[in-house]
Order: C-alpha cells, then sequence, then structure tokens
C-alpha cells in the first residue's frame, strides 16, 4: 500500500463509525465498527434491521391464493432455475441458488426455496414498503431485501430436514453477503421474471 | 442567487420538462436539460420502490412466468 493510500485509510479510521461514531476497531474500508459491520452484512444495513414480514407474508399468501394459479409458473421458473444454479462455488448467487432450491430438502421433501416461497416473500416485501416500512435507502436496502427474498427462506420459515449432512458454514457465510442479495436483485428478482409476475398480480387485484 | 433561489428555479424547470414529457412535446436537447435538472436535484440518490419495478419488468431478455389468473 502506498502511503497516499495508507493515509487516506488512516483518515477514515479517525473519523470512527460511520453508523455509531464509535473509535473502537473501526474498519477503514466500510468505516463501521464490528457490530455495525455485522449488522451490515446480515441485514443490509448498519442501522435498520430487516423485517420479520409476518403479517406481510400471511397477507402475501392469501393473495396469490385467491388471485392467480402458479402451476403452469412454477414448471417456467424451476427448468429456469435449473439453468441457472450450479454446484461450483466460482459463483457464489448460482451456489446459493443450487443449495436452496436444490440440494437441501424440507421437512416435506420439497426443496427449501420453491417457487411459492420467492413469490410469496417477494410480494410480502413489496408490500411492507408499500405499506411505509423503514428502509435505508442510502445501502439500498429494499433491493437488498427483494434479492434475498428471492433466493434465501425468510426468517426460517423453513428448515432443512433434520439429518440433512451439509456444510452449515459455508450456507451461512453465503448469506452473509449483501452484495450477493443486490446480484440476486438483478438476476433472480428481475430477471428471472419475479417482478412481472408481481407486477400482472398486482394489476389483476388493482382491476378487482 | 440564494440556494433556496436555484432549488426553486430547478423545481419549476422540472416541472415545466415533465409537462411537456406528458404532452409529447419534448425535445432531444429539453431531454438533456431536463436530466442534468434531475441529477442536480439527486437522482444519484434516488431508489427505488415498488411502482418502479412495472418499467423494469419490460425487458425482452426477462424471463416469460405465465400469469394465470383466476376468474
Amino acid at each position: 500500500m502506498d502511503a497516499e493510500r495508507a493515509e487516506y485509510y488512516a483518515k477514515r479510521k479517525s473519523m470512527g463509525c460511520a453508523n455509531c461514531s464509535s473509535f473502537k476497531s473501526v474498519d477503514a474500508v466500510s468505516r463501521l465498527c464490528p457490530p455495525c459491520k455485522k449488522h451490515l452484512i446480515v441485514h443490509g444495513s448498519a442501522r435498520i434491521p430487516k423485517p420479520l414480514l409476518k403479517r406481510e407474508i400471511n397477507l402475501a399468501y392469501h393473495r396469490i391464493n385467491h388471485h392467480c394459479n402458479i402451476a403452469q409458473a412454477t414448471e417456467v421458473f424451476n427448468s429456469w432455475m435449473i439453468s441457472f444454479a450450479s454446484p461450483s462455488r466460482n459463483d457464489l448467487l448460482r451456489r446459493l441458488c443450487y443449495l436452496h432450491f436444490i440440494k437441501l430438502e424440507a421437512s416435506d421433501g420439497f426443496p427449501m426455496m420453491r417457487f411459492v416461497d420467492v413469490l410469496v416473500q417477494t410480494l410480502a416485501v413489496t408490500i411492507y414498503e408499500q405499506d411505509g416500512g423503514v428502509l435505508d435507502n442510502e445501502k439500498k436496502q429494499y433491493q437488498y431485501l427483494l434479492g434475498r427474498a428471492s433466493v434465501c427462506p425468510w426468517h426460517r420459515r423453513r428448515q432443512s430436514k433434520q439429518g440433512t449432512v451439509y456444510n452449515k458454514e459455508e450456507r451461512r457465510d453465503l448469506q452473509r453477503k449483501p452484495t450477493l442479495f443486490h446480484r440476486a436483485f438483478e438476476h433472480i428478482f428481475i430477471q428471472g421474471g419475479i417482478s412481472r409476475f408481481l407486477v400482472q398480480l398486482n394489476n389483476k387485484i388493482k382491476q378487482i | 442567487m440564494k440556494a433556496e433561489d436555484t432549488i426553486d428555479s430547478l423545481l419549476a424547470l422540472v416541472r415545466f420538462y415533465r409537462q411537456k414529457i406528458d404532452e409529447g412535446t419534448l425535445t432531444g436537447a429539453e431531454g438533456g436539460t431536463y436530466i442534468k435538472a434531475l441529477l442536480l436535484l439527486g437522482l444519484k440518490d434516488a431508489t427505488i420502490k415498488t411502482k418502479h419495478l412495472e418499467d423494469m419488468s419490460n425487458d425482452p431478455v426477462i424471463v416469460n412466468l405465465p400469469f394465470d389468473p383466476k376468474s
């Protein structure tokens, strides 16, 4: 590291945590102290926690159940997901998709993440946003939450069945990468057709 | 010019151009000025809302999941 760069990082460190103003062990790159940095990687924001979405998930489930059949869309999404997901560790988003959509099963014998879970969770996030839910706009937490809802079971809604042997640490680490969920927003929520499907669903609800 | 007056002028400009967009009379040069005004007002920090998802969902590359409404 050249002297100029070192001076820049030293200056950043001396400014204290960008979130809580603490001066203890501030990370020079993110300018956050360890607790705030941990909060950022788990919640997508150093100050605002991700919502539990209990009411919203319930509401989203009923909206989907009442207004559309998802059998055909499930088939299309599943075949797309099979081509997208990959067991290779070179692409962490594809690896996480492989774990959640293909490899790991819940106690009901179905994968931990199914198309219906993606729909319910992402719709719940949009309901939360429309209802004025608090989000960290600076860190693009809305995109983070939509990306997370597209690939991960929300708040342990579905868990792997008992006795499943896999690398739990790897899965935990994969879920602690905000950039991965920002990519999931683009590659799965947008390009995977979820957002378009939700728009059509919302239009149908508006017509009634 | 005071900072508040500048913002007022920018807002008026944006409102004027937005009206032209609605009428379909905005020219290319005016569009450039409109974008510059938006940038000055903080488009960089703008955030996506659910209402914007509709516009983002029109790309032909996107997977077409068949929507089957219940009657």
